[in-house]
């Protein structure tokens, strides 16, 4: 926001001169935008430069104490495990009078890993037993309302990785049948995971288009797709493609519709993770090798494609007003789709082989048409890519002979480029 | 949000991270003075667990032994529920788990542990011995400086294979809570 404000400042004059604006028009401009032009005075890399040098002193730090940690007493001992968290809490109540944004991320961060180190070296000092899962849950509990108080991204990213961690080493004890803490494991994962996220929403709300927030999705997406592979019990693994289905098709839409114009898929974390996944669903529907692998959710998860899966309808309604309802309601159709061809799947294999592609073209010829009348040719290459993924997919998957794979490369490849150029040729034609 | 509010607000955070790391010394200090001593005998550890670290992994006796459940009220006993074993002393000197109680126990000397699994007696429920449910202790772990504990771990595991050796962990509980004091390899404690 700050660059693209001070951009915006720099072409007023030309703007005026050029008659586009009149000059009354650039005051109130200048006037709008020249504070967040020059606030704060920090960019993204000093920002990861003080959170980066937050935790390398933090670490140093712990590292000098534990190679002379045999040759202290006790009670030195416990005052140095304290040490560098009243340091952290030092620097954060500093950052906290001054309000600037470097000493926040830094001292949130270096505060953060500070609750840590002083359990696990006081835990070392008095010889405790190990319980990780619930190390890493008070350590993500204790760091966590720094986040609100330093409005600290770096904290919240911390806790949501936290969240991850929990969930990885949290043990699965029923091998033979779903114990209290296994059912609970997942509830529990999505409830740490989305304590930071009003974090999130609120910097939505004050500048979606920002690194900041382009950030926090990037790890929070990432937190929850990782999360939910581990959190559910192992017998739930083929539950998951509906979890991932409805959560990609959400965010699909919910990237499109909230974020769209926003520095392409990089700076729409949303919206680019949620095509992906849609893409490669619609992907894996056409294989029929699959199926078999493949449960609808019984338990807790099945409440996850539920609420997404009409989410993403909800969404897709809301998005079919701005740029018509074929692509939106193409990918809102991804869980009930799933849902069709594997109750179809045990008594009509040849039926779900038939429809999985017919939902995956479907979805290709509406990221064509939609990227043909936007004007994108990136959109409409996705739609181009997903044929020919699918077309390379069954030269792999099927029994055929080199050769009759070799030239189905060549010819799929060959066409993949003709339809770029014509796809080319019928934008700049539109333009 | 008010400065005096946000101010209010960051005082208590810091207390309570503050407080975590500090109850954990308070409660092990008070349990290293008045903590009544107990020898937990040690048995081999798995082989195939590696060293890990800066600390050598235990394993006790008395942890290998199924110790009774005694309230009948439980029906099906879930893996980590936290339970109280009562503490007695064996013919050798060493403590025993001698039954386990959901509750904590009114009196006597007991551990807090967790559940690894249980086996159910066969049978009508009315002839059905107790569960017999297997424990992990509270304390598994040794730490060491990083140069002395792969040393130690060998000692370790030899001593703990010998059957007249003299091995085992000095452990104080008062209320529950342990704190490990020592391990004795052999008679002659770690250093």
């Amino acid at each position: 926001m700050q660059k693209e404000a001070a951009w915006l400042l720099t072409e007023l004059k030309d703007l005026v001169a050029g008659g586009v604006l009149d000059e009354a028009a650039a005051a109130r401009l200048r006037a709008h935008y020249a504070q967040a032009a020059t606030s704060q005075g920090f960019g993204w890399g000093m920002i990861l430069l003080a959170i980066g040098g937050a935790a390398l002193v933090g670490l140093g730090v712990i590292l000098i104490f534990a190679h002379n940690w045999e040759n202290w007493t006790p009670e030195v001992r416990v005052a140095l495990s304290l040490a560098p968290l009243l340091l952290g809490q030092l620097a954060a109540f500093h950052s906290l009078r001054n309000g600037n944004r470097l000493w926040s991320e830094g001292a949130g961060l270096f505060t953060a890993l500070a609750i840590g180190a002083s359990i696990a070296l006081i835990a070392q000092t008095y010889q405790f037993g190990g319980d990780l899962p619930r190390f890493i849950l008070t350590w993500t509990l204790l760091a966590l309302p720094l986040i609100y108080l330093l409005d600290s991204s770096a904290v919240a990213a911390f806790c949501w990785l936290g969240a991850l961690g929990w969930a990885l080493v949290s043990p699965h004890e029923g091998w033979w049948g779903e114990t209290a803490q296994d059912a609970l494991r997942l509830p529990a994962f999505l409830l740490l995971a989305s304590l930071p996220l009003p974090h999130l929403m609120r910097h939505i709300r004050l500048d979606r288009a920002g690194a900041r927030v382009a950030w926090l999705l990037r790890v929070a997406l990432l937190v929850l797709v990782a999360g939910l592979a581990v959190a559910p019990d192992h017998r739930q693994f083929g539950e998951l493609l509906f979890v991932y289905a409805s959560m990609a098709a959400a965010a699909a839409i919910g990237g499109r519709l909230y974020f769209s114009g926003v520095q392409g898929l990089w700076g729409n974390p949303l919206q680019g993770a949620g095509q992906l996944g849609v893409w490669v669903i619609a992907l894996l529907m056409t294989v029929k090798e699959v199926w078999p692998e493949v449960d609808v959710p019984h338990s807790t998860l099945f409440v996850i494609p539920c609420v997404l899966g009409l989410l993403a309808f909800w969404l897709a309604a809301q998005l079919a007003r701005r740029e018509g309802p074929l692509l939106p309601f193409v990918l809102a159709a991804l869980t009930p789709a799933l849902f069709l061809l594997d109750a179809l799947a045990p008594q009509q294999p040849g039926l779900v082989s038939m429809l999985g592609h017919v939902y995956a073209l479907a979805l290709a010829a509406a990221l064509i048409r939609t990227g043909l009348h936007q004007g994108r040719l990136g959109l409409a290459n996705e739609g181009a890519g997903l044929i020919a993924a699918v077309i390379l997919l069954r030269f792999f998957n099927d029994d055929l002979s080199y050769i009759v794979r070799g030239i189905g490369f060549i010819v799929t490849g060959a066409g993949f480029f003709a339809a770029n150029v014509w796809l080319r040729r019928r934008l700049r034609g539109a333009a | 949000m008010t400065p005096r509010l946000r101010y209010g607000l960051f005082g208590l955070v810091c207390l309570a991270q503050i407080a975590v790391p500090a109850s954990l010394v308070v409660q092990h200090e008070q349990t290293r003075a008045a903590g009544t001593l107990w020898k937990f005998q040690t048995a081999p550890v798995d082989p195939n667990d590696p060293f890990r670290g800066r600390y050598v992994r235990l394993s006790f006796a008395a942890a290998r032994e199924y110790v009774p459940f005694v309230d009948s009220g439980m029906i099906y006993i879930k893996p980590q529920t936290r339970m109280y074993a009562e503490l007695a002393l064996g013919p050798d000197g060493y403590a025993r788990l001698v039954r386990l109680h959901e509750e904590r126990p009114a009196n006597g000397e007991y551990l807090d542990v967790f559940v690894r699994d249980v086996h159910y007696s066969r049978g009508e429920k009315a002839d059905r011995a107790p569960p017999e449910v297997f424990v992990r202790l509270p304390f598994d772990r040794y730490y060491l400086p990083e140069d002395r504990a792969p040393q130690v771990e060998r000692e370790y595991a030899d001593a703990s294979r010998s059957a007249q050796a003299n091995t085992y962990a000095e452990v104080r509980v008062r209320n529950g809570h342990a704190a490990l004091i020592n391990l004795v390899l052999d008679g002659k404690p770690v250093q």
